[in-house]
């Protein structure tokens, strides 16, 4: 037994603590960003995605707005897609741990903007696959609501989400180097671009090819969700399926991708799709299993961007 | 169920208020605990319950058949049933399919190929903590140190106790049962001591143990680390396990003193021991006496010559580096061990014969604290080197890592790679300074309170900013 003195006073050392830690994590939380600790603290890569993308809104003049996964943020680039539609064209494309629920949750903020005519959903087939379960273990759509103050229809974030959103935003992290090195830097590059950020891995390293397409009810009713919020708006919303590299997927995953979304345009023909089967392209044109390399990613925008303009032309 | 994870909180939460509404009724207490601990164990596997309800079938009533029986022989031979049961159960989970890739092995060195079939064993979580305590019990009513207990209900609970079930402390039943089945209340003393033994643990665990861990694995998984990286690697290493099983042993002593139970001290500051007994003495103390009492001394002990204690201390740490794990690594460490205890009996001698003798009384004050301190240094540098055979997954990497050391250290890289690990380790190194200053493990409970309120939010704001929280289990389990 440790020499125990001042017996009385114990507690108070505990409960002072305590009190010193909830008023300085308040302040923390009152003062900072509300994801994550900026500008005291820089963000984790993940949160810095979305927070800079979410900056974008602020004073955002785009009438074409690119949401979706990873393969839209590193494939988009708006200024090749502006360029065939003659119009200003906005990337807020974040990652697949957002989930489609997080992706038509950033939609539904982008369109309050009066200004907002289409929405391009882009994902890849994996997006779909995101359970109720596998979003709450990744925690960045609950951290997500939490933080901004958001109810969604599908998510409600869980206590676990509360406690992950008020630690992870008085982590310190170290910002990695392929972000630019520093928050500040990337949000730059990324307003410069409008939301387009290059894939800075050169080249695709060796992987498994897929071979099962498991879709989650979840992740459909997530991109499901965009019809109730166009619903009283004259947006018109349009489903991209972004190209797979060659050697990531089978015959079979593909086939069972495209049944899935003939399927669905077929069930919900509202949700329009600009491609009619998933693309499979040479691996040297990616530089990860969802990313296209810089040059590539301008020339499948350019595409992307002759495929919107046709659907426009004829939906009006 | 794992100490750092919300879903033990939750059912602390839940079992606490019930254990101190009714703990001054014994049989149900008895009860509520060994149903805690049920759901407790359960939760990694259901299966794992069955092998431990066996054990403590088996023990409970071979001890009260031992405690029966008058006829010494007879007596004896149950104690044989009880160890070979306990032996069976515990080397088929952990060492069947050791013991036949070492025969493969053997086999083939001379020259006999052999296919041995190897099965597809899960190890259940614990087994060589619960065996050992269950083993003692029996052997110590043999031994007439213990009267049995009349109550399945009170042994199970004694051997399921879920603070210490999965990694120790090794309790003895003449410790432990009395506290179990006796009314109590926990004093105003065990809350606090406990409250800041689970809090400092929790902190030894995700702060610095599992971000050593993301210094540690890296080297240890690389191909072919540099000497450099290898250094730092074991140095990360050394405090690693200590800081991951020790927080398991205060966080378990911390939980039991909440419920009014006190559990034996496990570790007492190992890494300021300045040779290998002491080192034992310090370190898992709980093994190193249970291997004392149920193997060592059984063995002859050091009354038998000087040939037979080498002997035996050789037999006991092979052993005791077995019951690790079934890995020749662990084995090789045990060995080390031995040789390194069995080496200091011999200097101890020579030293205090002949070392002391050279020294002139007007310096023997600064040249025995100059021994002590490079007693120490000598010492945790021969701890390391243990550390690297332990953490090591093959006699391959083992042989790659000491040829790799013998190429020296690169200033340059050593220089960029200490920060972290400096970081890490240092409110550990300050805390342990106090420690030892003060003789005192709770020193941070009797300082004034403002320091006390600062290392409390200093610890919470190292956790919440730096904490690895994606933290997994306590490297003890897999033993």
């Amino acid at each position: 037994m440790s020499k125990l003195k001042n017996e009385s006073k114990y507690p108070l050392a505990a409960i002072f603590a305590i009190v010193v830690i909830l008023l300085c994590s308040t302040a923390f939380v009152s003062y900072t960003e509300r994801l994550s600790g900026l500008p005291l603290l820089e963000p984790s890569a993940d949160d810095a995605v979305v927070i800079a993308k979410r900056s974008l809104l602020d004073g955002m003049d785009s009438s074409i707005v690119f949401v979706g996964d990873s393969s839209t943020f590193h494939g988009i680039v708006p200024s090749a897609v502006s360029a065939e539609l003659n119009d200003t064209v906005i990337n807020l494309g974040t990652l697949s741990s957002m989930t489609t629920a997080g992706f038509s949750e950033i939609a539904n903020e982008a369109i309050k903007d009066d200004g907002v005519t289409t929405i391009v959903y882009g994902i890849v087939p994996k997006s779909l696959e995101v359970s109720e379960s596998k979003a709450a273990e990744m925690g960045m759509l609950g951290r997500y609501l939490t933080a901004y103050g958001r109810h969604h229809t599908l998510y409600i974030p869980s206590i676990n989400d509360k406690l992950d959103w008020f630690i992870k935003k008085q982590r310190i992290n170290i910002f990695p180097a392929e972000f630019e090195g520093s928050y500040k830097k990337f949000q730059r590059k990324l307003q410069e671009h409008n939301g387009f950020y290059p894939e800075k891995s050169k080249k695709l390293a060796a992987g498994k090819a897929r071979d099962v397409f498991q879709p989650d009810e979840f992740s459909l009713n997530g991109l499901l969700l965009m019809r109730d919020i166009v619903s009283t708006t004259n947006v018109n919303v349009y489903l991209l399926i972004n190209p797979k590299p060659k050697g990531f997927v089978t015959s079979g995953f593909v086939k069972s991708v495209n049944d899935y979304f003939n399927a669905m345009q077929k069930k919900y023909p509202d949700i329009k799709h600009l491609t009619k089967k998933l693309e499979i392209r040479d691996d040297s044109e990616f530089g990860s299993e969802s990313h296209l390399l810089p040059d590539h990613a301008m020339q499948y925008s350019q595409y992307v961007g002759k495929m919107l303009k046709s659907e426009l032309e004829r939906d009006i | 169920m794992l100490f750092n994870s919300f879903l033990f909180l939750a059912f602390y939460s839940v079992f606490y208020p019930i254990y101190s509404a009714i703990r001054q009724n014994v049989s149900l207490r008895c009860l509520v605990v060994l149903l805690g601990s049920t759901i407790f164990y359960g939760w990694w596997d259901w299966r794992f319950l069955l092998l431990m309800s066996f054990t403590i079938v088996v023990d409970y009533n071979i001890g009260r058949k031992i405690h029966e029986q008058t006829e010494e022989k007879k007596r004896k031979r149950l104690l044989f049933l009880s160890i070979f049961a306990n032996l069976l159960v515990l080397c088929f989970f952990k060492y069947f399919n050791f013991f036949l890739q070492s025969t493969e092995r053997v086999l083939s060195g001379i020259g006999l190929s052999v296919d041995m079939p190897l099965l597809n064993i899960i190890l259940p979580v614990g087994i060589s903590f619960y065996t050992f305590q269950s083993m003692s019990y029996v052997v110590d009513i043999y031994r007439r140190q213990i009267k049995p207990t009349d109550n399945i209900v009170h042994y199970a609970t004694y051997v399921s106790f879920f603070p210490q079930l999965v990694a120790g402390p090794i309790e003895r039943a003449s410790r432990l049962l009395p506290q179990l089945v006796s009314k109590r209340k926990p004093t105003y003393e065990q809350i606090t001591e406990g409250c800041y033994l689970i809090y400092w643990g929790l902190f030894k665990k995700l702060f610095i143990a599992d971000n050593l861990a993301r210094i540690v694995d890296p080297i240890y998984n690389a191909p072919d680390p540099s000497s450099t990286q290898i250094i730092v690697g074991t140095y990360a290493f050394a405090f690693q396990i200590y800081c991951d099983f020790s927080a398991y042993s205060d966080i378990a002593r911390g939980l039991a003193k909440t419920m009014g139970v006190d559990l034996m001290l496990n570790f007492n500051l190992p890494y300021t021991a300045k040779n290998p007994a002491e080192f034992w003495k310090r370190w898992h103390i709980s093994l190193s006496t249970w291997l004392r009492d149920y193997l060592y001394k059984p063995l002859g002990g050091n009354r038998s010559g000087k040939l037979n204690t080498a002997r035996n201390l050789m037999v006991t740490m092979l052993l005791g580096g077995l019951w690790h794990g079934a890995n020749t690594n662990f084995v090789i460490w045990g060995a080390f061990q031995g040789c390194l205890l069995v080496i200091h009996r011999a200097y101890r001698v020579f030293a205090d014969s002949y070392l002391t003798k050279l020294v002139p009384d007007t310096y023997k004050a600064t040249a025995s604290k100059l021994n002590r301190f490079i007693s120490w240094f000598v010492f945790f540098h021969l701890m390391c080197i243990g550390w690297l055979l332990f953490r090591a997954t093959s006699e391959a990497q083992i042989s790659y890592m000491l040829f790799t050391l013998l190429e020296g250290i690169e200033i340059g890289e050593f220089i960029r790679m200490l920060p972290k690990l400096v970081f890490y380790i240092s409110p550990l190194l300050l805390m342990q300074y106090f420690q030892y200053k003060h003789n005192d493990l709770n020193i941070l409970l009797s300082m004034p309170m403002p320091i006390r309120m600062g290392a409390y939010i200093a610890m919470f704001y190292l956790m919440v900013s730096s904490g690895a929280l994606d933290s997994g289990e306590f490297i003890y389990f897999q033993f």
